[in-house]
């Protein structure tokens, strides 16, 4: 991945590494905890006659589940400091199915410069091995050091 | 069921631990070894995985929530303010409070302000969640 550095300007790119959201992650997410009497919960997301019973082919993947695929992108972007200041903004756009492949992006679409750093505001989102875009959305993010 | 609730109206909180063992099942799911959730840094504990606040914190884990069988829930957006790290070995409490509702496309559609504040009273983070839901054969 791109590094976003104090130098980076509008329409720098970043892409993520690919995720894939086998059946067995899902059930991790979604299922509750492990050590839990009858693990895993039956839901959408863990239960195929459940997602058929709702009128899904497939599992659906929570969207929380990818969603966490770009802030873990926003802090390898940022830092952990990025957990006490940063914001996102996500819409999601279509549904996720199991063992579909999910890849986070961002691009810069405005910097501001600070005393100490570069407040950035970056346009965000994540494709499916399609190329479709499943969530769209913005985040901002505070990059220290001059 | 779940849509009843007027602007004003809460769900009933929800308060977690998060265990070495809840935070490493999260870091299995996202795929994401980061040493931050396994080891602390100068001298504080290791951090919550962020996406196992994300799940905790959808209003589905509230005690009071409930759903019609074939009916499920369908997230539409998110606004979140990180505001404060969370550590591995805290208790972390939730809250949800309606704070619109509107229609779109035919849709009834809540806006949930959602907070999660850790054991010692540091807020972690604040999100706004739009949400609608779905009857079988809808999707």
């Amino acid at each position: 991945m791109t590094d976003l550095t104090t130098a980076s300007q509008p329409g720098a790119e970043m892409r993520g590494r690919d995720y894939r959201l086998s059946p067995a992650r899902m059930r991790a997410f979604s299922g509750g905890p492990f050590e839990m009497d009858g693990w895993p919960l039956v839901n959408i997301h863990t239960d195929l006659a459940h997602a058929e019973s709702c009128g899904l082919k497939k599992r659906n993947a929570s969207g929380t589940q990818w969603q966490g695929y770009v802030i873990q992108m926003m802090l390898d972007l940022f830092g952990t400091g990025w957990l006490s200041r940063g914001t996102i903004e996500t819409k999601f756009i279509r549904m996720v199915l199991e063992d579909d492949v999910i890849t986070p992006w961002a691009v810069v679409a405005e910097r501001e410069d600070l005393d100490d750093g570069v407040k950035f505001a970056l346009e965000i989102g994540c494709d499916n091995q399609d190329g479709v875009t499943v969530l769209a959305g913005s985040a901002t993010g505070i990059l220290r050091g001059v | 069921m779940a849509t009843d609730l007027a602007v004003g109206e809460s769900y009933a909180p929800y308060s977690f631990h998060v265990t070495p063992d809840l935070n490493e099942q999260y870091c299995y799911a996202e795929e994401d070894y980061d040493s931050r959730y396994r080891q602390g840094d100068s001298g504080d504990p290791p951090l919550v995985h962020p996406a196992l606040i994300l799940n905790m914190s959808n209003r589905t884990r509230s005690p009071s929530f409930y759903m019609p069988e074939g009916h499920s829930v369908l997230h539409a957006k998110d606004i979140i303010e990180f505001i404060s790290p969370a550590y591995v070995g805290k208790k972390l409490n939730v809250t949800w409070t309606v704070c619109e509702r509107y229609k779109r496309r035919g849709r009834d559609f809540m806006v949930i302000d959602c907070r999660v504040i850790d054991e010692d009273g540091r807020d972690i983070f604040r999100r706004f969640s739009h949400n609608t839901h779905i009857k079988g054969g809808e999707a």
